[in-house]
């Protein structure tokens, strides 16, 4: 069960250059406002997440340590510390020096606090154990967490405070659960179809509306609506395909118009397309739909989704073809950057975040707009519900969330009421005529399953 | 065979059949022809190629072929156990002309033999066998190799619809459909959400 220390876990030099660059910094601050999943993104990179989230106290602590002993050496024998070792001391230091940051009478354990925690060098074992199991698929989530649990009880450094490593438990599940790939998704928005030797030839307009289809997942609640988004989304693509296809079939028996063609063209239209919170709405839809409606080609197409995921979040140089491994860590290095710089305008600029999820989708091609000034305010009325579905963090407790100045939530508070007033006159616009729209984009062709409208309503409503 | 092409009285017993080979060894033409074979008026709609029903009847028993196929690209290949999860048969794919599929098709017969269900039916079919002038894997070397391993095994050809409803056949045959058709009767009676009962397939797993 060991984990293997690979390419996957940062290396301890990293962690410990981001440190002593903090603490340099010479105004101590109390814990920087929660960036909500960037926050668990950047824990994933080892790198930039470190600044923001980690308090002057924790950093001066931290510091005493290393005089203490040998902090690679701690971090590595991580197992072997003895329970009364200096890291145990200083976790119980930190709540109780820092009663202004922590009620220590509540005794809370904020998100922030357990990633500061989770990065120190004391806790290197639990963090690999947490990375490692990302990569570890054949368990379930379940599993993941029960695994991780049972070593934080082993681990002295995290067995101090039952109701703190109670509520830090809750986090572990929180990290487990929402398995960071959009930033894998993000670093191989480069391809093309021959990388996937897609052979047959494919419109990206079609790319997009198929692709619109998965964004669309995040507007429903029931698994079936979300269901029916993803079917619509393999219907597309085959819509394309049937005219070729019956012509080929007619002329000649030896093509392939199977999953042989289809999964890369899903995994391209995944990548391309960037849909919000793919992998949870996919777990969705295993979860809670009725296992008796999961059948023939539902199941079939959940099936092949959850695979197209499996191999998006394994993907490598190796996934490709036609490629050489410099233009792909060529290519994989430009985007990284991108992804960087992205992150740090979402952050800039509160509401940017809504128009980077539409420009995903026409990366490539961004003349492709919807048509006309309706279609213009269904985009707009899209964004605003997919933003709003976005920084919803539907994982922590309202008080918790109440709590934190986060700046999601100031984002929600900084929408005026006359903007507000105009979003909710185009989500109505938008759900009465979803179907024109459809028409307007010139997909006529293609027979939809009807997905309702009115789960948007009850989003208006509420 | 008889093809049912009228909606029966009776509950059609459901088999999933998966199938495996390296790409473009005709896997879907395979299935194609299998399923467009006679056309049928009141065909459910389907989404796309990549999974396709069919209904047979055999011994008095109506099944329904639902046939999943799978990517055949070697990067897919970790990709396969989600498919073949519960599957009651297999078709193992490969192309008579080209030998490597043969070798493909041997290293998923061994892993369908280690991982899928016990009673799991597979069958070894080799495709294109209309293309006799390249061919490059002896029919006698296959045939030996199945008897082996206890498959069925046919030589066929989407294109000249050569034995494909005889090896869809075979395989009805050698399905134990007594305990299929009971279990399913089962299931139906006890029609309660049992959440344990679907433990092991990849659909109920708790991920959230």
């Amino acid at each position: 069960m060991e984990p293997k220390d690979s390419e996957i876990f940062p290396d301890h030099n990293e962690n410990d250059t981001v440190n002593s660059s903090v603490s340099n910094n010479s105004t101590p601050r109390p814990f920087s406002p929660s960036r909500g999943h960037n926050d668990v993104s950047s824990f994933f990179d080892g790198s930039v997440g470190l600044k923001r989230s980690v308090s002057q106290h924790l950093l001066d602590m931290f510091k005493k340590t290393e005089k203490d002993q040998d902090v690679h050496e701690q971090g590595t024998l991580g197992l072997e510390q003895s329970p009364s070792s200096p890291i145990k001391r200083d976790f119980n230091a930190f709540f109780q020096d820092n009663s202004n940051v922590i009620n220590t009478n509540t005794k809370k354990m904020t998100f922030e606090n357990f990633i500061s925690i989770l990065n120190s060098p004391g806790s290197i074992m639990i963090a690999r154990y947490i990375k490692s199991e990302f990569y570890r698929r054949n368990l379930s989530v379940d599993e993941q967490k029960h695994f991780i649990w049972g070593k934080m009880d082993e681990q002295p450094c995290w067995n101090t405070d039952e109701i703190l490593v109670d509520q830090s438990k809750d986090y572990v599940e929180k990290l487990v659960v929402s398995k960071i790939y959009s930033r894998k998704v993000y670093i191989h928005q480069w391809i093309d179809f021959k990388h996937l030797d897609i052979n047959y030839i494919c419109d990206e307009k079609e790319c997009q509306i198929a692709c619109q289809e998965l964004q669309k997942m995040e507007l429903y609640h029931a698994p079936k609506d979300k269901l029916t988004c993803l079917l619509n989304c393999c219907k597309i693509i085959y819509g394309k395909w049937i005219s070729y296809f019956i012509y080929e079939i007619i002329k000649r028996y030896s093509i392939s118009s199977g999953a042989d063609d289809f999964m890369p063209m899903l995994i391209y239209i995944v990548i391309k397309g960037n849909p919000p919170k793919i992998v949870s709405n996919i777990n969705f839809i295993s979860r809670f739909r009725h296992p008796s409606r999961l059948i023939e080609e539902n199941a079939y197409y959940l099936t092949t989704m959850k695979g197209a995921i499996e191999f998006i979040e394994k993907i490598n140089f190796h996934s490709f073809s036609n490629l050489t491994e410099d233009i792909y860590k060529d290519n994989v290095s430009v985007f990284e950057e991108i992804y960087h710089a992205e992150l740090k305008e979402r952050q800039m600029h509160q509401l940017s975040r809504s128009n980077s999820i539409n420009s995903n989708l026409s990366l490539k091609d961004k003349s492709v707009s919807p048509k006309g000034a309706f279609s213009q305010i269904l985009e707009k009325s899209k964004n605003f519900f997919s933003k709003l579905l976005e920084d919803d963090d539907d994982y922590l407790p309202i008080d918790e969330t109440k709590s934190r100045k986060s700046p999601e939530v100031d984002e929600k508070k900084s929408v005026t009421p006359d903007e507000l007033d105009f979003e909710l006159q185009l989500a109505l616009a938008l759900s009465i005529s979803e179907n024109e729209q459809r028409l307007t984009e010139g997909n006529a062709d293609v027979s939809l399953l009807d997905t309702p409208n009115s789960e948007i309503n009850y989003n208006v409503m509420d | 065979m008889e093809m049912i092409s009228s909606p029966s009285m009776l509950k059609p017993i459901q088999i999933k059949l998966v199938l495996l080979g390296e790409a473009a060894v005709g896997k879907s033409s395979l299935v194609l022809r299998f399923v467009n074979n006679d056309y049928q008026e009141n065909k459910e709609p389907t989404i796309g190629a990549a999974f396709l029903t069919q209904k047979c009847k055999v011994q008095d028993k109506i099944i329904k072929f639902e046939i999943w196929d799978t990517a055949g690209q070697e990067r897919f290949h970790s990709l396969a156990p989600m498919y073949y999860r519960n599957a009651q048969a297999a078709i193992v794919v490969y192309d008579i002309t080209n030998s490597d599929s043969f070798d493909r098709a041997k290293s998923w017969v061994k892993e369908l033999q280690r991982q899928a269900t016990n009673e799991i039916v597979v069958a070894l079919a080799g495709n294109k066998c209309d293309l006799h002038d390249s061919r490059q894997v002896e029919s006698e070397v296959a045939s030996s190799y199945s008897s082996e391993k206890g498959l069925l095994f046919l030589e066929t050809s989407a294109k000249e619809n050569e034995n494909v409803n005889h090896l869809f056949k075979e395989i009805a045959k050698k399905l134990p459909l007594e305990s299929f058709s009971k279990k399913q009767v089962e299931e139906q009676t006890q029609n309660s959400i049992n959440i344990t009962r679907r433990q092991d397939s990849s659909i109920s797993q708790c991920s959230c």
